[in-house]
């Protein structure tokens, strides 16, 4: 890696213990800044995946750090066995895992992926307020207040959500802090009825990196908002072409 | 403690001088959303030839990396915000597209509409979503002696602007007194 994170990395193997995760952050924050990354690098956490945009300088390296060692596995051609084929796969909501129907020709089996819901992304995000710095979210407060009306950062302040009707869609959206953004619409359904408000889509972005599994990014939370809002106001098509776009009843949604 | 462009400052300011007096006189910033505390900010002082030459290549730079540059502008006295499309690294001046999004839908929304449609409406079980899209459009002008031709001098009904109306302009903003924001890529969520 760059060569701050390098001379960091023989400093603790000489001296254990003497290195601090400040010392990690202000390296990444000097590599960064010598390799022209102006949004920074993505802070690694213990136990817990990171997903950074690919074109990042280290993006699989920095995913791949404190990551439990089972939770990473590159895929090669002999792992692909034709014989086997899927079959159906489904979200179950009472134990809250993505189950997967699949045979081969001995049999069917079924396979689940690990427990997801909002409890564990709750504690999951939690965790990753490890990441972040105070002073950064303050100053994206400051930021945020400049750009939305005073009654939109008293609600955002108080709640962590504000409201913002796109002018030109006429979109109204829900930016949450730390939950993706919410599009509702008021005009009447594929069949011409009138529903009233009713839910698009949840649409979640993070510049730079998030970490898997919760609703952190990499950016401190109202960076995040900050990014949402702006994209929206600018170029609302690139917005929704930029976010993943979760249905209501996703995990990942956060409703 | 530090300013959010990296100087040095004391503990009782929240931003340099530099900083402070460029907001203050309405110059050109560049904020940047950044991982490490916060927001970088790059001001943009004209005087300061060297300064001015690093800036405008870190723009350059930026959108090179698939950065999103949103800059504020002002049309009819409202504050707007429109995305950057590229950057006159000579001139140091930001291009953006020069329409109104909402005047641009309304353009639209007056567009001629096809036969095909017209024929669908006039059906009795037309859905109603569709009704009140086939309105003429209003901005185009019927050739005065030739009724089945535009005044551009293409026919009637044709699809498309005008002959000889600009598809696409651009406004160009320097960048000394331009407020931007850059957005790193996305990673999704």
């Amino acid at each position: 890696m760059a060569s701050s994170l390098t001379s960091l990395a023989r400093k603790a193997a000489i001296l254990p213990g003497s290195v601090s995760w400040e010392d990690v952050h202000a390296a990444l924050a000097r590599d960064a800044k010598r390799a022209g990354e102006w949004a920074g690098y993505p802070r690694p956490m213990e136990g817990t995946r990171m997903v950074v945009h690919p074109s990042y300088p280290f993006a699989q390296k920095l995913s791949e750090t404190f990551c439990p060692e089972d939770s990473v596995h590159v895929c090669h051609n002999s792992d692909v066995d034709e014989s086997v084929q899927h079959r159906n796969s489904w979200r179950s909501y009472r134990d809250g895992k993505e189950l997967t129907i699949w045979s081969d020709s001995k049999g069917f089996y079924f396979t689940h992926g690990r427990r997801q819901n909002q409890t564990t992304m709750l504690l999951e995000t939690l965790g990753a307020a490890r990441a972040w710095d105070l002073d950064a979210e303050m100053r994206a407060m400051a930021t945020l207040q400049r750009h939305v009306t005073e009654w939109a950062y008293r609600a955002y302040f108080l709640t962590g959500t504000f409201l913002e009707t796109s002018p030109r869609s006429q979109v109204i959206y829900l930016f949450r802090r730390l939950r993706p953004t919410i599009a509702l619409t008021s005009r009447p359904d594929r069949k011409g009825r009138d529903v009233g408000v009713r839910f698009l889509a949840a649409l979640c972005a993070h510049p730079v990196g998030y970490y898997d599994g919760t609703w952190a990014g990499a950016l401190v939370p109202t960076d995040d908002v900050i990014a949402h809002l702006l994209l929206m106001r600018s170029d609302e098509h690139l917005f929704w072409k930029q976010c993943n776009q979760h249905p209501a009843w996703a995990p990942e949604a956060g409703i | 403690m530090k300013c959010a462009c990296g100087r040095t400052i004391s503990a009782n300011k929240s931003a340099c001088l530099a900083c402070t007096s460029s907001a203050r006189k309405g110059g050109g910033v560049l904020e940047i959303l950044n991982v490490q505390g916060g927001d970088v900010k790059i001001t943009f002082d004209k005087d300061d030839a060297q300064d001015n030459i690093r800036a405008r290549r870190i723009v350059t730079d930026m959108l090179r990396r698939g950065y999103a540059l949103v800059v504020e502008v002002e049309r009819d006295g409202v504050k707007k915000y429109e995305r950057i499309k590229s950057f006159d690294e000579k001139a140091g001046e930001y291009i953006i597209a020069d329409f109104d999004s909402l005047e641009a839908a309304r353009v639209d929304a007056e567009q001629e509409v096809p036969q095909t449609v017209v024929d669908e409406l006039s059906r009795p079980d037309a859905l109603p979503r569709l009704a009140g899209t086939a309105e003429p459009k209003a901005s185009r002008k019927q050739d005065p002696n030739d009724p089945t031709k535009c005044a551009c001098g293409a026919k009637w009904r044709h699809q498309g602007l005008c002959k000889g109306t600009k598809r696409r302009t651009y406004r160009r903003l320097p960048m000394e007194i331009t407020k931007a924001t850059g957005i790193g890529r996305s990673a999704g969520g």
